[in-house]
This record gives structure tokens, sequence and C-alpha cells, in this order.
């Protein structure tokens, strides 16, 4: 057992369980990303259980989403506002901060706080019905657990965050109006002016194609860890950790993938 | 009852007791107008249904819990939330073992046992600790196993480290909440045992609070009865079973001719 | 609707326990092995984390800003110096306490839920150990140190990788990408600030979430919730709050 041990911290050999670990993680997600699909796809469903979910996401992520898109759009508008200071060209702030939150930081920090939010509170709620042995007894009643537990969530969070990032755009833009107005002292005027002539529609479409990739991701991910919790409260305190820096990298690595497939458009 | 009769004249500085507690736990009172009294260098058993504020009762005389009404007092001293040295001088004293154990999993069997005594501010020569914790794990019957993580060894053996470090650096008052839970009979027996070898050698207050009644019966100098959040009965194995109470005589029946 | 701050008595408990922290680290400092320990544990467990993220994003930000660029003017000789701006003051700070607070801060949420859970908390009660001290003062050097070191890291791979994407994608030149020309010490002061901000308030947030848990293991899963979400989000408002004051004061000099 020591002898393992001081052999693991081997460099090589550390990389090489990093690695496998990596493996196992990413097919045990494969394998699950396939089985939610066969359920989603096939007949039966539970709807009353996926209407229940609908409304939990909604609601439990509405304020904090909102909150989070108000501050984005104010901090885009400081940070450009700056710039455009520099350069002298005050009827640029809101294209620039209006191409920056809805194409790249919008998505990115409300996919990250609804990681942190519903992400979270799923895999703790998964984890805790593992550990308390409620999966096992949904087994026990014929059920499908994926089928039963995890489409529900899996859909309730592709459409409530394609919804979110929507609502989160608005308010983002209205967060950064206001405090163009406020702190920059440029009128809203030029701010919205300048939001509706640089012709953002293809960029609010991105930003809502990432909102979709960004709420599956996030429901396998979260879904993945919650049925995968194993040793009590310790394993489940390391499951809500892992889906969360898991969700974050898939978030990234996705949001990198689809701006640049998408391209600059326009 | 005794009334207070073996505490000699002058000893108020042993005085341990609880007078009209009432602690409330997210509203309902786990404890209610309970009063308790602690004769010095005696074994107290505590007994009483699920729920009935066993652990609840540990935990104030702890000082872990403040009680909304009433008072607790400690060694003579009464229980003040605001004073923090006095909490201090008076934790010092204080032995508890809980009951889920709360091991400290980022140390080894030897760095529990020994953390009472680390803790202080100035601790003893680590030799003496050292041997103080290695006397102690042999009369666990753990002798050995200082070095071994708390995952290597067994649900009745982390039990009783966690006895050793309850009773390590001699505390006047030690608090044991269900030293035996989950263990099978005969290590509840051993594990009794050795409670009341050590409470015996030292002259400890003790009090074990168990589900385990007759094991509890047969080494408890006193017996404590819970119901409800509060004490119906105090008093020695006989009297529990000529107790008008119900209850209590269902806890400790009278022995049957031995 | 769900704020993650619900009163003032949580704001008040938060700072209470930040007080605590700062009081106990005057009086006795963390003993230096467990604050190694911590620097390690959080600066360790983060790189990979950090220059996956981190790498994606000045990746993915140099593209987008590139591109949008060239529609204005097709000049792209201020891309770096702009880039490297953005980066110093806003996303290299905001980006990486983020990643920290997913990675580091459930991480002490969940283990000090675990030990409240489990009476551990209590335990150092009853021996007289004040937990704060214990358990929070040396995670809290801990983060803060490395959260600065991280950030510095995060800014380096990030226009690493911005600069291989200019190179590679655009033509840029590395040395013309490689400026600080749009950098100046209000950007550095700003980042700074907000990097120290995030640090402290981070594992103050994760421990107050872990010591308010309860009931079993589902309340460990709670209480690690609840760290991501209110570390997230406080890291949004400081952001927020320190960008438009450094805003206003640079513009008032």
């Amino acid at each position: 057992m020591k002898a393992l041990a001081r052999f693991s911290s081997v460099p090589v050999a550390a990389a090489g369980r990093t690695l496998l670990a990596a493996c196992r993680v990413v097919g045990g997600m494969s394998t699950l990303q396939v089985r939610i699909l066969r359920a989603t796809f096939s007949a039966d469903h539970d709807y009353d259980e996926t209407l229940r979910q609908f409304h939990q996401v909604g609601v439990r992520s509405v304020g904090v989403v909102v909150a989070t898109a108000l501050l984005t759009g104010a901090i885009m508008v400081i940070q450009s506002g700056d710039f455009v200071e520099r350069t002298g060209a005050t009827s640029l702030v809101g294209w620039a901060a209006g191409t920056a939150v809805l194409a790249e930081v919008g998505p990115i920090l409300i996919g990250l706080m609804f990681s942190g939010r519903v992400g979270a509170n799923n895999t703790a709620e998964l984890g805790a019905m593992v550990i308390t042995d409620q999966v096992d007894a949904v087994r026990l009643l014929g059920l499908d657990p994926v089928r039963y537990l995890a489409v529900p969530r899996f859909l309730a969070m592709i459409v409530m965050l394609v919804l979110l990032t929507c609502v989160g755009d608005l308010f983002a833009l209205l967060g950064g109006a206001v405090t163009c107005q406020v702190l920059l002292q440029i009128d809203m005027h030029v701010f919205w002016q300048s939001v509706f002539e640089s012709h953002l529609l293809n960029y609010f479409a991105m930003g809502l194609v990432k909102g979709f990739a960004f709420g599956g991701a996030i429901a396998v991910v979260s879904c993945h860890y919650g049925l995968a919790v194993k040793g009590g409260a310790e394993g489940l305190g390391r499951a809500v950790n892992n889906s969360v820096v898991t969700a974050a990298i898939a978030i990234f690595v996705v949001n990198f993938v689809i701006s640049a497939l998408w391209g600059g458009g326009g | 009852m005794s009334d207070g009769s073996t505490d000699p004249p002058g000893s108020r500085s042993d005085r341990i007791d609880a007078e009209h507690l009432v602690v409330r736990l997210g509203g309902t009172p786990a404890l209610d107008d309970c009063d308790l009294r602690l004769e010095k260098g005696l074994l107290h058993g505590l007994a009483g249904p699920g729920g009935s504020g066993k652990t609840t009762l540990l935990k104030t005389l702890a000082t872990l819990r403040f009680p909304d009404s009433g008072t607790v007092t400690l060694f003579g001293v009464r229980v003040d939330p605001a004073d923090r040295e006095g909490l201090r001088s008076l934790r010092s004293r204080i032995g508890m073992q809980f009951q889920n154990l709360a091991l400290f999993d980022f140390l080894d069997v030897g760095g529990n046992v020994a953390f009472p005594v680390r803790q202080d501010p100035n601790p003893p020569p680590p030799d003496v600790v050292e041997a103080e914790v290695e006397s102690l794990l042999a009369a666990m019957g753990l002798a050995g196993t200082a070095r071994l993580r708390l995952n290597e060894i067994s649900g009745g053996m982390q039990r009783r480290v966690a006895l050793a470090r309850a009773v390590m650096g001699r505390p006047d008052l030690c608090l044991l909440d269900d030293p035996s839970s989950g263990l099978d009979p005969v290590n509840s027996s051993r594990i009794f045992e050795r409670i009341r070898a050590i409470q015996r050698e030292r002259g400890t207050t003790m009090v074990v609070a168990s589900h385990d009644v007759d094991r509890l019966a047969r080494v408890c100098d006193r017996l404590h009865v819970l119901r409800a959040g509060r004490a119906v009965f105090s008093g020695t194995l006989a009297e529990a079973a000529e107790s008008a109470d119900p209850d209590v005589r269902t806890f400790f029946p009278r022995p049957l001719a031995a | 609707m769900t704020v993650s701050f619900p009163g003032l008595q949580a704001v008040a408990r938060v700072f209470g326990l930040l007080g605590e922290t700062l009081w106990s680290l005057v009086r006795r400092p963390p003993p230096r092995s467990a604050v190694v320990a911590h620097l390690f544990n959080t600066g360790n467990r983060s790189l990979v984390f950090l220059a996956v993220t981190m790498g994606f994003l000045g990746m993915i930000s140099v593209y987008q800003g590139c591109l949008q660029a060239m529609k204005v003017l097709p000049d792209l000789s201020n891309a770096g110096a702009v880039f490297i701006m953005a980066m110093v003051r806003e996303f290299g700070p905001t980006i990486t306490a983020m990643m920290l607070a997913t990675r580091v801060g459930t991480g002490i949420a969940a283990e000090i839920a675990v030990m409240t859970v489990t009476d551990q908390v209590e335990a150092l009660k009853v021996n007289n150990t004040d937990p704060v001290a214990y358990l929070v003062a040396p995670r809290f050097v801990g983060f803060l140190v490395m959260m600065i070191l991280c950030t510095v890291y995060s800014c380096a791979v990030a226009i690493l990788a911005g600069l291989l994407m200019a190179d590679l994608r655009f033509q840029v030149n590395p040395n013309t990408f490689l400026s600080l020309g749009f950098t100046r010490w209000s950007d550095l002061s700003v980042g700074l600030t907000k990097t120290v901000a995030y640090g402290v308030a981070i594992p103050i947030l994760a421990a107050d979430s872990g010591f308010r848990a309860g009931g079993g293991s589902e309340g460990v899963g709670w209480a690690t919730t609840r760290a991501v979400v209110n570390a997230l989000f406080a890291i949004i408002a400081l952001d927020f709050l320190i960008a438009g004051v450094g805003y206003l004061l640079v513009r008032g000099a």
C-alpha cells in the first residue's frame, strides 16, 4: 500500500492516472448522454415530473441569473467605456459592450451561474437520493432511473437555460444602458442606438445556441456525478465539487467550439 | 434519593448540576424544564427513549449548547456564554465522546487521542504525551495502532479511539454519548467494562448515555431517566425498580434473583 | 425569487466570520505546515484546470476580438495590446476567481461541512480549539496567496493562447501582439484589487456555508451548492463595485 502510494507520486504515473480517470469520466458521461437521448425520444414520458423540473429549475435560477446579467452588462460597459474613452469613439460603446455580452461573456457567466445554482443542486439532490437508497427504490418499482430522474432534468435545463439566456441578454443590455447613463455619463440613447445599429441579432442567436449546448452539458455532467456518488457525506461533497468543475471545463470548451464554428458572421 | 448528602461540606466547587433547563432546537424544545444533579466521582447512566433529549443534555453540559432558559453549573461555576475565558477553563476540564464519534479524519489514531492535550496553550513535552497515548491505547486494547489512519481500523476500534480521546488529559467531567452504539453484545460489554475500570481508577465524574439499559444498569452508580426533555427519575438501580413511574420500571425492572 | 444573500443578517454573519478570521491571524498565525498544505492544495489542484479554461478563453477572445476589429479597422496591430489590458484588469482576475471558487471554494465548503455534520467542529470546541483559527485561518491564507499567484499564471496562459491564435489565424506578429501599450498602472492596480478582494471573499463564503451545514450527508451537498452560488455571485458583485470605483477614480484623476 505504502509502496503504491510512493509510486503514484511519480509524475508519469500521476499523469497516467489522471488520464485514465478522465477517460472513465468521459466514457461514463457519453453512456449517460446516449441513454438520456434514447429515453428522450422514446414514446412514454413522465410529463408531471418534467413539468415539475421545469418549474424548479426556472424558479431556482431566475433571480440569480437576472442579477448576474444586470451586473455583467454594467461591467462590460465600464470596461468598454474605458477603452472607448482612450480611442475617443463614444458611439462604439453599445457595439463593444453589446457584442461582448451577447456573444461571449453573457452566455459564459450565465452558464457558470446556472451550473452553480442548478447543476450543483442537481448533483446534490441525486447524490442524496443515491446515498439514501432512493435510486434503488426507483429501480425496484421497475422504473428506469435515467428515464425517470435524468431525462426530465435534462429537458428542463436545456429549455430553461435558453430562456434564461434570452432574459439575461435583455437585462444585461438594460444594466449596460443604465451604467452608460449614470457612470459614463453618456446618454442612454447613444448606447441603444449603437446597439441597434450594430446588427447584433447574429450574436444573440449564437448566445442562444450556446445556452442550449451549455444546458445540455450541465445536465449530463451534473446527473453523471449525482448518480455516481459513493461513500456518504464526503462522497457527496466531492461529487458536487467535481460536477461544477467539470461543468466549467465543458462550458469553456463548448464555447470555444461554437464560437469558432460560427465564425465572425454579419 | 440521596439529596446531595454525599457532598461533604465545603465542596461547593464540585457541584455539577443543571436547573430548569430549556433548550430549543429549531423551535421545538429538546429539553423542557430539565433538572439534573451529578454527584462527584460517580458513574452516571442516562437512559430514555429516542428523542428524549439525551444528546442535547450532554451537549449542554459540555457547554456546546447554551440553554434558552435555566442554568448549568459546572465545578461550582455557572456557565456564562459571554465569558470566553471562563468557557475555556471549563472546557479544559471536560472530555466528550460524541454519538457519531467526531474523530478528526485528517489525523491518525494517535493524533486523535493526543488532541485534547496538544491543544493546551502550554502542552506537556511530546514524549510524555506519546507515552500517555500509548498506555491509553493499550488499556483500550488498541496497542500499536497509533500510526494507523482512521479508515484502516474497524468501527468498533474507532469507538474505542473516541473513548480514549474523551478520557485523555484526565478531565474532571467525562460525557459519553452512546459508547456502544452499533456494537455486538460481546464488544458492548467490553466497552462498558473499560468505562467502569477507567472511572474507578481515576474517580472521574462520568455520564454515559445509552440505549443499552441492561449494561448501563450493571455498571452505573446512579441512573437518570429522561422523557420528553425532562428528567423523570434520578437514583440507584434499586430505587428505579421501586419507582412509581411505570416508564422508569420498564427501563430498569427489578433484577431477577441472581 | 431566490437571492443569494437573504437579508442583512447573513451579511453581518459573513463579515463577523471575516473579522474573527483576521483577528485569529493577528493573535496567533496558523502553523506554517498547515498553511503550506493548503497552499499546495489550492494551487496544485487548480493548475491543469486553469490552463484548460484560460487557454480556451484566451483563444476565443482573440479570435472574436480580431474578427470584430477587422470590421471596423483593418489593422490588427492593437489587438494584442487591448487583449492584454482586458486580461489584466478584468478577465484574468475574475475568471480565475470563478474557477478557483468552483474548484477550491467548494472543496473548502465540503470539508468544513463534513466536519460540521459529523460533530468534528464541536469536538474541536470541547477541546478548546477555536474552529475559525484552526480550520478557516490556514485555508484563508493559503487561498489568498494562491489566488494572487494563480491570477498571474492564468493571465500568462491566456495571453500565450491568445498569441498563438493571433499568430496562426490572423498572422499577427508575436512581438506586435505582446504589447503593453494599452495597459496602464491603473489597470494593474484595479486587477490586483479585484484579485485580493476575491481571494478574501471566496474562502470566507465557503467556510460560512460549511459551518451552516446541517442534517447528515444531504446537508453537505446543500452547503457545497450554496458555497458555489454565493461565491460566484460575490465575485460578480465585487467586480462591478471595483470596476465602477476604479473607473470613477481614474477619470477623476
